[in-house]
């Protein structure tokens, strides 16, 4: 086939109306269409192609042999022996996987809820003009996006009972080593680290809302808090509903400052759910263990993703 | 602060002094471990605990960083962390912007679906699927191994997502041209879709090497010779020794972060928009 054949066969008619005139008759117009339009949709699929291989492999390959896993007893070394439901209905009654639900819930509940009244206040603080603005904002930014791993290690010395903030603060308070006070050390970074991030995930959401809504109620004599129950915080719902999958998840994750500043301890006390999985499949290598905990987590994952497309929908009808 | 004064004084003027001195108050506060931080890396150790706390070091010991630096293997995790970082960038950056051509101008049966289940993958954590993703890769026999290291994390789903809503807001009628002038798929990809998503794919790219430099339980979950570790994982080995000097460890962790520091100052403006539409870092 000639050069020139290759090209034509390219050509989509209703792109070029030169050629368009040419293609009076139907028996020679089809055929060529046929073909190309194949061709460009393998070319299109071909395009995705290595990303859903990448996906294929590394997310929906493990997720189906975490289920497959999650009915069997194994250590990586011996062959898997099935066990039906046996690791299931261990972790009912398994103090340990509680302890780490208790842990990942307490976590969450005293970072988000902090994170995101601060990281709000701060939007608030910075949404109209002000002096030094764009600094302040990068100030609070900043501790987001510096280094998990450096800033858990340092936070580590930060708490110690004769570190700085117990200093300053008057306290003696041993946060990273008792069991009482070491979730609440790790909380206290983690909402230092988190509070950032909403704050930039409320100031755009904040700079949304038209200044003239704010006028006309104003003009209708309405005060600060009015403005903020009435306008500010309805319009905000789906900044609101974006903010709490993303904390939920979060605590799911939390992984990295409890095993650099605590290891899980003291007795198992800021032990999260990420952690017991990491410590019963590659600690302990009971496999199938992990792999149960594992789909726990992921079903309470996929009701969020579910809420996730819903409100993504919502999103593409406004345009955003 | 001029501004602010000479302006006549109207109800909103008090206001607006308060917020200020609120706002320089919190940003003391959220200032403050930093400092610290710093300060310490460059103090005698017997000053980092010092009460009151001493906050400009006194003599101001800049030998602590090379010496943290050799007291373990960092020039070799440094190596790694960059060639684990670079070889992620650039997958992510190329496959991402491949896939979201492919979703944004093409068209092929069960394309919708194909994107919802990979858009659906966007939430789900490393932490859920590490022990089975561990057993895979050590089938592969990839434990201990560059492309274990790479490979299994090297693609977002929000890469995905986010080169598809990037490439959809180009215009049809450059590809269509392209097509009519007879361009191959591939070179209409290369030479109009590639340059015209210069500023998505800068994004893109910023943030994927910010969650490569940073990644922690991958690397700890694949890699146990210590030839192959990253930055992070020499970190939490420095801080699981016995007695690690805090100064030692406040040096290094500002190594670590201060690149960071350094990117999100450079290109401040972008990732916090970035941020603020996808909600990708934290």
């Amino acid at each position: 086939m000639s050069n020139k054949a290759m090209e034509q066969k390219q050509i989509h008619p209703s792109q070029n109306s030169t050629r368009v005139q040419k293609m009076h008759s139907l028996a020679v117009l089809w055929p060529t269409n046929w073909h190309y339009y194949t061709r460009m949709k393998v070319i299109g699929f071909l395009f995705t192609l290595p990303v859903l291989i990448f996906f294929l492999t590394f997310n929906v390959y493990p997720i189906l042999s975490a289920f497959a896993i999650s009915f069997t007893e194994f250590d990586l070394f011996s062959p898997m022996k099935w066990v039906g439901f046996e690791n299931y209905s261990n972790l009912m009654t398994n103090r340990y996987f509680w302890a780490a639900i208790r842990v990942t819930l307490t976590f969450t509940l005293f970072f988000g809820p902090p994170a995101w009244a601060i990281g709000f206040a701060f939007a608030s603080l910075i949404k109209d003009k002000i002096f030094g603005r764009s600094f302040f904002r990068s100030v609070f930014f900043i501790p987001t996006i510096l280094s998990a791993v450096a800033m858990a290690t340092a936070w580590s010395l930060l708490l110690r009972q004769n570190g700085p903030l117990n200093a300053i603060l008057g306290l003696s308070i041993p946060w990273l080593t008792s069991q009482q006070s070491a979730l609440w050390g790790i909380v206290l970074m983690s909402v230092w680290q988190g509070i950032g991030w909403f704050m930039v995930v409320f100031l755009a959401g904040l700079q949304s809302i038209p200044e003239a809504y704010y006028e006309a109620a104003k003009i209708d004599g309405a005060g600060r808090w009015q403005l903020l129950r009435h306008i500010t915080l309805p319009l905000l719902r789906p900044v609101f509903a974006f903010i709490v999958i993303h904390t939920i998840i979060a605590g799911m994750k939390v992984f990295t400052p409890m095993f650099i500043m605590t290891g899980g301890g003291p007795n198992n006390a800021t032990r999260s759910m990420a952690m017991l999985i990491y410590h019963e499949g590659l600690r302990d290598l009971r496999m199938g263990r992990a792999s149960a905990i594992s789909v726990v987590g992921f079903l309470l994952i996929l009701i969020l993703t579910v809420v996730q497309l819903r409100l993504f929908r919502v999103h593409e009808e406004v345009g955003t | 602060m001029t501004h602010l004064l000479s302006t006549y004084w109207r109800p909103g003027t008090i206001y607006t002094v308060i917020r200020f001195f609120l706002l320089v108050i919190f940003a003391i506060i959220m200032l403050f471990p930093i400092v610290w931080i710093v300060s310490g890396s460059l103090k005698p150790l017997e000053q980092v605990f010092a009460i009151p706390v001493k906050w400009i070091p006194d003599p101001i010991q800049w030998h602590n960083y090379p010496d943290a630096w050799t007291s373990e293997n960092f020039t070799r995790n440094l190596i790694n962390s960059i060639i684990v970082l670079v070889a992620q960038v650039t997958i992510q950056v190329l496959f991402s912007s491949l896939a979201g051509y492919g979703f944004a101008k093409h068209n092929f049966p069960g394309k919708e679906i194909l994107f919802v289940i990979i858009l659906s993958m966007s939430l789900l954590p490393l932490q859920i699927i590490m022990i089975p993703l561990f057993v895979i890769v050590k089938q592969l026999g990839w434990i201990n191994t560059y492309q274990g290291l790479i490979l299994p994390i090297a693609v977002s789903a929000f890469g995905v997502f986010f080169m598809r809503q990037f490439i959809s807001s180009i215009p049809s009628e450059y590809i269509d041209a392209a097509r009519v002038d007879g361009a191959h798929e591939l070179a209409i990809f290369f030479r109009i879709v590639i340059p015209m998503s210069r500023p998505a794919l800068v994004t893109l790219a910023l943030l994927a090497a910010l969650a490569s430099w940073d990644e922690f339980l991958w690397p700890l979950i694949v890699i146990s010779d210590q030839n192959l570790a990253t930055m992070p994982l020499g970190i939490s080995y420095l801080k699981s020794l016995y007695q690690a000097p805090a100064h030692w460890l406040l040096a290094v962790s500002m190594v670590m972060a201060l690149p960071l520091l350094i990117i999100f100052l450079f290109a401040q403006q972008r990732i916090i928009e970035s941020t603020a539409q996808t909600g990708i870092k934290g």
